[in-house]
């Protein structure tokens, strides 16, 4: 089921009012409800996938507690790769198989050499891509010593299957989350009220936000090559809120129901579209994505030590393999590829970490040099997001070549979201201090609940009729 | 705890009289009756006939997709007119799928935009035991708020369905909307529509089969009557609405071909507000049928045969204007005996 549905409204009240009422007094208990009620959650999707959560389970947490009696570090290597090997090879083959397969038959193909397909009908399970890394993150951590494994499976598996971040994250860190399953929670009227709110933002962005843009870029897109250069500027536009309002809104529904349970979930947006360089936007954007690929990749690699080309191939792996994360398709690591194309120039030249704090801080207005800093780095990744929108890179670079025409100067049409966009912005940027914009709301009574009452109003009315499905799921 | 309960509580409270507030709030009963599209154009069409189509309506053909595909209005006229001193007007106001509550609704709007002397109200050989799916899109404000509560099976599903057209009404208003209603000029005055989903001789079957199989029939009456209970209430505001306006109503029993019960299991209920009129010479023959729920054209024009004869023993004696004979059987009246 997913969070904007009648159904998840009836499941989260049922799970809270259970987990409070009938489950508070013993810790493994409420461990087992929170398993139980997670894979129900899953399981609404496609039941078959179950067993691969299970199993997956299973599987570190068993290499976990072999890593904990190995002292051997050949046989530790060995326990350790049987992680990699299994979660990465999951994900490959129901992530990838087929990609690889027309890729490898394309290939033959252009040197003149038919090949007979044996694409497989593979469904992709839904957040395989998520829990995967979350269950390698614990692997790795064991393995680095940086984590001591648990011995408490359901712990561990409460843990993997927790169902506000099972599908499409934040990607939690063992060392963050799984200690959180280990002590007693306590209702906390504070975390509770604040993860309602961000709960109800998150909604907002997702119901009213993205899903409006969604259908006017799904319009643009579908028929760039009659609309105006202004038109398709003005799509990507629209894609880049549907992107960030759809996921970001998510992220905000999953931290907020994880409170009311009274668990953290790390943040995985911080308003990137305020970002005054790349660099700066991809600390600020799917930041659970971008960390775990410092961590265990760039880092690994050796990250920025090393000359020149070492720190370029580093930075240029990272995010190609970024994008393919997202899907089989080239679009998306043509995305990646260009994002660290965008990154490499602020590396090489020492200014990769150089805007690190909140954006004109105690300013209503930004000055005029940061206004053209966010404009730029916003322009830059709406080019990138063309990519990452179109079903194809020769699509992509038709759509840019049409949008780059003498048209991009007319007005554009199909501009009824944008006062919903701008509206959106302008809170986003007011509160822009707080992790969402309802956080710390110090209004009194009457005022804040009127403004709850508008954002369900708004919710109600100008969300689309049909549920749409986030984004993310299809990664 | 208790207080983020009381809390959550009391916003729920809040969002209920919102919903209401979006429920009664502006809304265009046209953009309702005409959002529908699709399977459900006739919908559009009705709106047209009773509110902008300045013709009067004397005998109104209320029901679902066998009234639609059934009555051959154009022919009832027709009928009528050739026998009548005075000019007739009949309008198949048929719709797809069934839902009493939807009947009730454009009956209602029926009464309010014209005068109709004649209702004739398709009844079938069970009762439904839930209303019609886009009744929330056609009705009033205060006919969604005051539907029956109890062993209301579509409360849930017509709250939000009225949320939804509002707010989609709203959407359309300012611009949001991708979905636009068709804007449908009708270009005749009759509602009939022949039905082409024919299916072939072991479907046919099939579906007699699963039909006949249905738990309702081996119910016992006590169950029944509770599960017919939500369109009961219904055909009574409609027969209210129809006394209250001085109309007559008869109603025209169409069960589907094969039926195991050969008048509608209550009957004795329609029967207490007026005549049912069988037609069970038409529904025994199979090749009147395209499929087992509907007729066929050359069906169709049967039964209109039938209805247009006693309709127009009713309504026109020859030597006067046009009047309707006040005629209330205590039993079921057999059309095929009146020569």
């Amino acid at each position: 089921m997913i969070f904007n549905s009648f159904e998840f409204a009836i499941f989260l009240p049922l799970v809270f009012l259970g987990y409070w009422f009938v489950f508070r007094k013993s810790l493994k208990a409420q461990n087992i409800f929170i398993i139980g009620v997670s894979y129900l959650f899953y399981g609404w999707w496609d039941w078959r996938f179950l067993s691969l959560i299970f199993v997956s389970s299973l599987v570190d947490y068993l290499v976990g507690l072999g890593l904990l009696s190995q002292l051997n570090p050949t046989k530790r290597k060995w326990l350790l790769a049987t992680s990699l090997v299994f979660n990465l090879g999951i994900l490959g083959f129901f992530k990838y198989y087929n990609f690889f397969v027309d890729a490898f038959i394309d290939a033959f193909a252009t040197i003149g050499i038919g090949l007979e397909a044996r694409s497989l009908q593979v469904i992709l399970p839904v957040g395989i891509s998520f829990y995967t890394f979350q269950t390698l993150s614990y692997s790795i951590d064991v393995y680095r010593r940086h984590l001591e494994p648990t011995r408490d499976l359901m712990a561990f598996m409460a843990y993997v299957s927790f169902f506000p971040q099972l599908v499409a994250g934040p990607i939690e860190r063992a060392i963050h989350l799984l200690p959180q399953f280990y002590v007693p929670r306590k209702f906390d009227f504070a975390k509770a009220q604040d993860g309602m709110r961000q709960i109800l933002w998150g909604l907002f962005k997702k119901i009213v936000i993205a899903d409006n843009a969604a259908v006017l870029t799904n319009q643009i897109f579908d028929n760039y090559t009659e609309l105006s250069g202004s038109t398709l500027l003005l799509g990507a536009v629209y894609f880049a809120f549907q992107i960030y309002c759809d996921f970001s809104g998510y992220s905000d529904i999953a931290i907020g129901t994880a409170r009311l349970f009274g668990f953290d979930i790390m943040r995985n947006f911080a308003l990137p579209y305020f970002s005054r360089d790349i660099a700066e936007f991809w600390r600020r954007w799917h930041i659970s994505l971008s960390t775990w690929f410092r961590d265990y990749l760039y880092i690994p690699l050796g990250g920025s030590r090393g000359n020149h080309w070492q720190k370029i191939r580093n930075t240029l792996i990272v995010f190609t393999v970024s994008g393919f994360w997202h899907g089989a398709n080239w679009t998306f690591v043509a995305w990646g590829l260009l994002n660290g194309l965008y990154f490499i120039p602020l590396m090489l030249l020492g200014k990769n970490r150089k805007n690190m704090g909140i954006t004109s801080e105690n300013c209503l207005i930004p000055s005029l040099r940061e206004s053209v800093q966010m404009l730029t780095t916003f322009f830059l990744t709406l080019i990138a997001w063309v990519f990452f929108r179109a079903e194809n890179i020769g699509q992509a670079f038709d759509y840019l070549a049409h949008m780059f025409s003498p048209e991009i100067a007319s007005i554009p049409q199909k501009l009824s979201v944008v006062p919903l966009i701008v509206i959106f912005v302008l809170i986003e940027w007011v509160r822009r201090d707080k992790h969402h914009a309802l956080e710390d709301f110090k209004w009194p009574v009457a005022a804040r609940w009127s403004v709850y009452l508008v954002l369900v109003w708004t919710i109600i009315v100008f969300g689309q009729k049909e549920v749409q499905d986030f984004i993310y799921f299809q990664f | 705890m208790n207080r983020f309960l009381f809390r959550i509580l009391l916003f729920s409270l809040f969002f209920m009289a919102l919903l209401v507030i979006i429920i009664t709030g502006p809304y265009d009963r046209k953009f309702g009756y005409t959002y529908l599209g699709g399977d459900y154009i006739k919908s559009a069409w009705n709106y047209q006939r009773i509110f902008e189509d300045t013709n009067r309506i004397d005998v109104a053909f209320i029901g679902t997709s066998r009234t639609l595909n059934g009555i051959v209005d154009s022919l009832v006229a027709e009928h009528l007119n050739s026998i009548c001193t005075a000019k007739v007007n009949a309008v198949n106001l048929g719709l797809k799928d069934i839902g009493s509550n939807l009947h009730y609704v454009v009956t209602k709007d029926l009464f309010e935009q014209k005068k109709p002397k004649l209702l004739v109200m398709e009844v079938r050989e069970i009762e439904s035991n839930h209303g019609h799916k886009y009744f929330s899109y056609i009705a009033q404000s205060n006919d969604i708020l005051m539907a029956p509560w109890v062993i209301n099976v579509n409360l849930i599903s017509d709250i939000k369905n009225a949320v939804y057209s509002r707010a989609e009404y709203i959407r359309l208003y300012t611009g949001l909307s991708s979905e636009v209603p068709e804007n449908l000029v009708h270009s005749s005055v009759y509602g009939f529509e022949e039905n082409f989903e024919s299916v072939d001789s072991v479907k046919f079957d099939k579906i007699i089969k699963n039909r006949n199989s249905r738990i309702v029939y081996r119910l016992p009456e006590i169950l029944q009557n509770i599960g017919f209970r939500y369109s009961k209430i219904y055909l009574k505001k409609i027969v209210e609405l129809a006394n209250d306006h001085n109309c007559q109503v008869v109603f025209l029993y169409l069960p589907y071909h094969g039926a195991p019960v050969d008048k509608p299991m209550v009957s004795d209920f329609y029967q207490q507000f007026g005549p049912i009129w069988m037609t069970n010479e038409i529904f025994d023959q199979r090749e009147l049928f395209v499929n087992p729920t509907h007729l066929g054209y050359a069906g169709a024009a049967r039964l209109t045969q039938l209805v247009a004869d006693s309709l127009a023993r009713q309504l026109c004696p020859t030597t006067q204007a046009l009047t309707v004979h006040n005629v209330r059987l205590p039993e079921i009246h057999y059309i095929n005996e009146i020569q």
